[in-house]
């Protein structure tokens, strides 16, 4: 009981604060940068954010796990809209000017992100309980970022505060534009960063917001435009490549010593591999769409024995089908990865590279080697 | 001739002197995290591009209609979704049948279908009374205007990873929204409005 207690509030926390939407995941800025320039507008922003993450996570929970996921995102745009349109109602009655003032941002919170994110990187992976936590923190760190920017944009740029005149002696009307929120933003992320840190040196929020591509070419490849990999709500692959085609050899090879050599190879090559894999499967697809060609000599005279034909044109069939099934796709293209981990491996005299050269071929640490080694100078 | 400068000024008044991103914050985040997954720029821009532009010029069309002009602004926004979400399963429906695209691609489709910017344009269209043309103008506007926002943010963000001397609590986020604010202050000088300093 104590441990659920415990687990619980872990989430609470991770969603609200460590993982906030806005100051670490960079999620929903658009609304708070522009519309949340006053107390008011920001309590408007932050009731209509909160029902629409509630309502549709829910929804998508009990509801749509079975659909799509590209369903899905066009059914929480419908949501969000069918959502906002009764608020809007009844804000429009309490508070006129301001929902005027709000203007195109309100309906456009039917596209916000933090509802599509939170949906499929949580609500259709998790089950009804789990979820309701999520919904309800993260849209609570929502919120209290949003009034928290809405006051301070309020005090600064307008001297007032929920229209109050506080009669200061400055006021700064460019924390009303969007530059600055965006820049309190940047503020109060750094201010609650640090907090957390001092009070829980093991959090990392800044893993909430990834950079690790960063440096990755930003113009890409035509070709890309339907092939490359793209995960924007981080989910599974569904057709994740499963170990069973690996050939015995191939086991004997992983069984093998190989944190030891793993020690030993360079470092720069597992940051390569991506990219090469990348080239090497775009380069068997290309292989695989051009049609086999058509056997010379005395196969062709054996291919046109009638017994032959059907064989010849199934296995000039063959790679339109496999081109078509998916799952062997990934299978192969596993396939090629492990292939090229075992040259990987003989290149530099891992597990099995070691019985043939006795480790002669690893660059870096070859002269420790030979020094241990009894029989390094009978070496080739 | 009078067809092209409005295309064209539309476009240009969208992505540089109102830059949407920047001047009015439509599609921030998407830039953001887009501009920490350059890889992925030259598509999601097609797609971007191609859904502001189209959506764009059919709500323009709807537009027209005199029914459909007296609606209120939610009710507007219900018709624009709508649009998109008619759009989005149109183009999902060619790319899967015809294109046998992977589900992988189509989430990029969702992705460019369902963000604050595209959704953004149609609604300036509306509010500036925009015809057909600058509709068209203001849709590639929008998707130049991406463009141009994840890579300049995407030049900072690798400026800021190599900075060792960014304090520990200021490294990631924070230091990204204060320079995209510097960035989004820059553009803002752009639109001539004074700030009142």
């Amino acid at each position: 009981m104590h441990d659920r207690g415990k687990e619980l509030l872990k989430g609470i926390r991770d969603s609200a604060v460590v993982k906030n939407p806005v100051l670490f995941e960079a999620i929903g800025l658009a609304p708070v940068a522009a519309m949340a320039v006053s107390l008011k507008s920001a309590i408007i922003l932050a009731v209509v954010s909160c029902a629409e993450l509630v309502v549709i996570e829910l929804l998508a929970c009990l509801a749509l796990k079975r659909i799509k996921s590209y369903f899905r995102v066009a059914v929480y745009a419908v949501l969000g809209v069918l959502i906002n349109i009764p608020i809007f109602m009844l804000f429009e009655r309490f508070a006129p000017n301001e929902t005027q003032n709000a203007g195109i941002f309100l309906p456009l919170l039917a596209v916000n992100s933090l509802v599509a994110l939170h949906c499929e990187r949580f609500a259709v992976k998790n089950p009804f309980g789990k979820t309701f936590v999520d919904a309800v923190s993260a849209s609570a760190g929502y919120a209290l970022v949003v009034l928290l920017v809405g006051v301070v944009r309020e005090i600064l740029g307008s001297g007032t505060i929920y229209s109050v005149d506080l009669k200061l002696p400055v006021q700064l009307p460019g924390f009303l534009y969007p530059f600055g929120g965006l820049l309190l933003l940047g503020l109060l992320a750094a201010g609650v960063k640090a907090l957390i840190l001092r009070r829980h040196p093991d959090a990392h929020p800044e893993r909430a917001f990834d950079m690790r591509e960063i440096s990755q070419s930003h113009v890409g490849k035509l070709r890309n435009l339907l092939d490359a990999d793209f995960n924007p709500y981080d989910e599974e692959e569904t057709a994740a490549p499963a170990p069973r085609t690996r050939t015995e050899k191939q086991r004997k090879k992983q069984d093998a010593p190989a944190s030891e050599a793993s020690a030993q190879a360079p470092q720069a090559e597992p940051s390569e591999s991506p990219e090469r894999r990348t080239k090497k499967a775009e380069k068997k697809m290309k292989k695989r769409a051009k049609p086999e060609k058509a056997p010379r000599g005395k196969a062709a005279k054996a291919a046109k024995t009638p017994s032959d034909v059907p064989k010849a044109a199934a296995a000039a069939e063959q790679p339109q089908r496999t081109r078509r099934a998916e799952p062997e796709d990934y299978l192969s293209e596993f396939d090629e990865i492990l292939s090229e981990l075992d040259a990987y491996r003989e290149k530099y005299g891992m597990p099995d590279g070691a019985d043939k050269a006795d480790g002669a071929q690893i660059p870096a640490s070859g002269g420790a080697d030979d020094a241990e080694d009894p029989k390094g100078g009978e070496k080739p | 001739m009078s067809i092209l400068g409005s295309l064209f000024s539309a476009a240009l008044y969208a992505c540089l002197f109102q830059n949407l991103i920047f001047s009015g914050g439509y599609g921030a985040d998407e830039a953001i995290r887009m501009a920490a997954k350059p890889k992925q720029l030259f598509p999601l821009t097609i797609f971007i591009v191609y859904f502001s532009t189209l959506g764009s010029l059919i709500c323009v069309l709807l537009e027209q209609s005199a029914a459909v002009r007296a609606l209120n602004i939610f009710w507007h926004a219900l018709l624009f979704v709508g649009v998109l979400v008619a759009l989005y399963l149109l183009t999902l429906f060619v790319v899967l049948l015809f294109f046998r695209a992977k589900p992988r691609t189509v989430r990029r489709l969702g992705v460019a279908a369902f963000n604050t910017l595209v959704l953004a344009v149609p609604f300036i269209n509306y509010r500036a009374a925009f015809g057909v043309f600058e509709a068209i103008g203001a849709g590639i506007g929008a998707g130049l205007a991406f463009v141009i926002a994840v890579l300049l943010i995407n030049f900072g963000l690798r400026a800021l990873d190599k900075n060792e001397q960014i304090p520990k609590s200021f490294k990631g986020t924070p230091a990204v929204f204060i320079y995209v604010s510097i960035l989004a202050l820059a553009f803002t000088g752009l639109t001539g409005t004074g700030l009142g300093v």
